[in-house]
């Protein structure tokens, strides 16, 4: 155990939430928060499977592990930049390691709290259900993504108790 | 409960099953061996340290639970109460017992349990030896001398007694407090306990127990001689906590094995908990050179074993390349031991996951002992190669059928004593379990002598239950295998050990759902014996890589009948997408993999196809090509489509990539289905049409 003590601790989770990875999909530009994040990849060769959803690029090794990797641009809707695929954003979502495709990434925002906006009337490809909020930076407006509600994680999780 | 607490539980927990599995060994060998001390002291020691470790993390029902059977095995242990049968099934139904509160517990830390009546069962027989003799007014007469012969020998150790000793002494009305209902097994412990203190300082008067207060316990439905005698266990608390006195009291057995050093205990990681107790007296395991062990959780080998397998392909493609681009002669060496260094991880990581087969053998000690009693069999059980090691994951399932063929053997194959002996055999039927390892394979052997299966009675049986027509043609073997069938128990009359129609099936299917098969053999009059083969670990199978449209997939080789050339005038094609076609005279239906992912089915000469022959209609798959074949460590896929139908996995092939693992018995049952209902409107059609 550290001898750090547990304020210290939750000072440093705290400041790791108000980290988001931001990158491009299309011509918008979203966020997701570090937190969920656990590494990013080059795209790898992925090996296709039957009978799932289009945004299911296939499954990929991970250094021994096997992850699924989707197509973020799919899932939403959003008209890929040509047919560019920059990197996989491996992330952590209750548990599960997912993969997803984002047409380039940018960089790690440090955000204030009061510097998130509530969803804004401006259409986004996106469906509000899942956005968590708005940064409103310098030159651009960030859209805060929630990937549990997009790729319906507790519903993965719902039938796995179901089929267990 | 902070997390450390919560930790210290959890260890408790994951322990003490080690504990119990040993204590049930020790029971058992003691029934064998009723004299042995060391056996004893075993038990004692896991008895105290199960005590003392369960107070320290909490558990307060466990404790006192353990307490009872501990001062039993007391009396056993200094010789006051001799090893009978009775007892054995006792300690037995106490090991039971908290193996359930055990597994209670790690559900609910919280948990409460009822064990009253074992408590009143393990206290009357540590009083009279015994569990006959417990009519009301008898009892009356037994509590009082134990009452007494406590006051002996808090006597004795009156040292011990002054730090338990409360300032007052008034005695408690105790027959008026021992009607209360509805407390807590500790507040009355805690009550008890105070009592019994004073009682113990005060000479026990005569019928203390009211004639009066007796008759009120019975009117209100108490269980008398339990409650009377529940006061027991406290007071032995008070006499002989043997932690403290046993040293003192009797040093000869504890100086026997004191020998032992403390440090052999550690072993197992059984005993870590109990250096609070000073004289935990470090019994000597039957210790060949104890070699030290340590507690890994599963997944982390299975990490270990994902990343060492990564590690092999990159290696694989290092040396593969190595005399393109390496000039240096020492590289090139360095590369070639790296190559044997690897294989040899490889190998001593997938071996982590390898445990003994003892685990699983030993249980079935006793469930041999239990049958046999139950059905009043002289049993002998032999163990051979308990040594054997098997897949972590396959020992945990083949337990379950083992217990099942075991008993039968019991039960079913083993004639009752007085038929033994008519028939020339030995009083004691011989049952023996062999395991050892043949060629990939884990094979497990359950060989009885008794009275073997009798095709005629099973030909007969089996034209009863319409399971076969009466002048079917059947070989004896193809009979004797009838008792796997669904629904056929051969046993004459039902007992409650075996032969309730469900059983052999059951035992069949679950061996083969391990990838595994199970043959039996049977000579009348000679004995049975069961063979169930079995895969090493359920990590890896034998698989067959395909090609469709450029993608490699694996179907696992026990579902492949045979792979056949089809020609495409052999296909006909019908509407709706079906295809049908024929080999060899039969008419099968006919799918391709291409179809199933989405990919166009190319024209070819003739199609690579796959017989399936697992489901009751048996079917044909296209594919591109058959690569090779091959061992696949099974890989699970992401838990988000695990769901989905017909995959059983994947599988990392040479070049790195995943390659899905198709269950094609999953993948078309659907299809099937749906192919059926199609062929019989097909047939009917036929059948007008002519």
């Amino acid at each position: 155990m550290s001898d750090r003590n547990d304020s210290d601790y939750q000072k440093e989770i705290e400041s790791l939430r108000e980290r988001y990875l931001q990158f491009n999909l299309g011509n918008e530009v979203y966020a997701i928060p570090l937190l969920n994040v656990k590494e990013v990849i080059p795209v790898p060769n992925t090996t296709p499977v039957p009978n799932i959803p289009a945004y299911y690029k296939g499954i990929m090794n991970l250094r021994g592990q096997i992850i699924s990797i989707l197509d973020l641009r799919k899932k939403l809707n959003i008209k890929p930049n040509e047919d560019l695929e920059e990197a996989v954003v491996i992330v952590e979502l209750q548990g599960l390691n997912i993969g997803v495709i984002v047409d380039s990434i940018n960089r790690v925002l440090h955000l204030q709290k009061e510097e998130v906006g509530e969803i804004p009337e401006v259409s986004s490809q996106v469906n509000t259900r899942f956005i968590e909020g708005v940064y409103k930076g310098a030159d651009a407006l960030t859209i805060l993504l929630d990937l549990d509600g997009i790729l319906n994680i507790k519903e993965i999780k719902n039938m796995q108790a179901k089929s267990a | 409960m902070d997390e450390f607490e919560i930790e210290l539980k959890q260890d408790f927990l994951t322990e003490s099953t080690d504990l119990l599995e040993s204590a049930e060994m020790s029971f058992l060998n003691l029934e064998n061996d009723r004299e042995n001390m060391d056996i004893l002291n075993e038990i004692f020691r896991l008895a105290h340290n199960l005590k003392g470790t369960s107070q320290a993390v909490g558990f307060m029902q466990l404790s006192a639970l353990t307490h009872t059977a501990e001062n039993l095995i007391l009396k056993l242990k200094e010789g006051e109460l001799k090893v009978t049968d009775e007892i054995v099934t006792t300690l037995l139904e106490f090991k039971d017992k908290v193996y359930e509160i055990i597994e209670g517990l790690k559900e609910d830390f919280n948990a409460s349990f009822d064990f009253s009546a074992l408590e009143d069962k393990l206290v009357r027989i540590c009083e009279h030896g015994s569990l006959s003799g417990e009519d009301s007014a008898e009892n009356e007469m037994v509590v009082e001398p134990s009452i007494g012969e406590m006051q002996e020998q808090v006597e004795v150790h009156s040292e011990h007694l002054e730090q338990f000793e409360t300032p007052s002494f008034e005695p408690a009305p105790v027959g008026e407090e021992e009607v209360e209902p509805g407390n807590t097994l500790e507040d009355d412990l805690a009550r008890l306990e105070v009592e019994l203190k004073q009682i113990a300082a005060e000479p026990p008067k005569e019928n203390q127990y009211s004639d009066a207060a007796l008759e009120s316990l019975r009117e209100l439905g108490m269980d008398i001689p339990s409650d009377m005698l529940q006061a027991e266990v406290p007071a032995a608390e008070v006499a002989v906590d043997p932690v403290e006195v046993a040293p003192t009291i009797n040093p000869t057995p504890i100086s026997q094995n004191t020998t032992a050093p403390k440090a052999s205990s550690g072993n197992g990681g059984d005993s870590g908990d109990s250096g609070n107790k000073p004289s935990d007296s470090g019994a000597p395991k039957k210790a060949n050179g104890p070699e030290e062990s340590i507690r890994v959780k599963l997944s982390r080998i299975d990490q270990i074993n994902n990343v060492i397998g990564e590690l092999v392909i990159l290696q694989t493609v290092v040396s593969q390349r190595r005399f393109e681009f390496v000039q240096d002669e020492l590289m090139n060496k360095s590369i070639t031991m790296m190559s044997k260094l690897f294989k040899e991880v490889q190998e001593l990581a997938m071996s982590l996951r390898m445990l003994p087969i003892k685990s699983v053998f030993q249980k079935m000690n006793r469930i041999v002992r239990d049958t046999s009693l139950k059905l009043e069999k002289d049993v002998n059980l032999n163990l051979v190669g308990e040594d054997t090691e098997v897949d972590k994951t396959v020992i945990e399932k083949i337990s379950d059928p083992l217990v099942h063929i075991v008993r039968n053997a019991v039960d079913h194959g083993l004639e009752s004593p007085e038929a033994r002996i008519a028939s020339g055999k030995d009083k004691k039927g011989q049952i023996e379990l062999m395991a050892f390892h043949e060629g990939n394979n884990l094979v497990i052997q359950i060989t009885d002598d008794g009275k073997g299966i009798n095709p005629d009675v099973i030909r007969k049986k089996a034209i009863e239950k319409r399971i076969i027509s009466e002048n079917s043609n059947l070989t004896d073997q193809q009979i004797i295998d009838m008792i796997f069938h669904p629904g056929f128990s051969t046993a004459e009359k039902v007992t409650d050990v075996s032969g309730r129609g469900v059983g052999m099936d059951v035992v069949k299917t679950n061996i083969e759902a391990l990838g595994g098969q199970v043959k039996l053999r049977s000579k009348v009059g000679v004995g049975s014996s069961f063979k169930i083969i079995l895969p090493l670990t359920l990590a890896i199978i034998e698989g067959v890589v395909v090609s469709a449209d450029s993608e490699k997939f694996v179907i696992p080789l026990s579902q492949i009948s045979e792979v056949a050339q089809v020609l495409p005038e052999d296909i006909e094609s019908f509407s709706g997408g079906t295809k049908l076609f024929k080999l060899r005279g039969e008419v099968l239906p006919l799918f391709f993999v291409n179809q199933k992912i989405g990919k166009p089915i190319a024209e070819q000469k003739r199609y690579t196809t796959i017989i399936v022959r697992g489901l009751d209609y048996p079917f044909g798959v296209v594919v591109d090509d058959i690569l090779n074949q091959q061992q696949v460590v099974i890989k699970k896929l992401g838990e988000d489509i695990l769901n989905k139908k017909g995959m059983m996995g994947s599988a990392i092939m040479a070049d790195g990539l995943p390659a899905l693992i198709l269950d094609v018995l999953e993948l078309y049952r659907d299809d099937l289905k749906r192919n059926k209902s199609f062929e019989k409107h097909k047939t009917r059609n036929m059948a007008k049409a002519a």
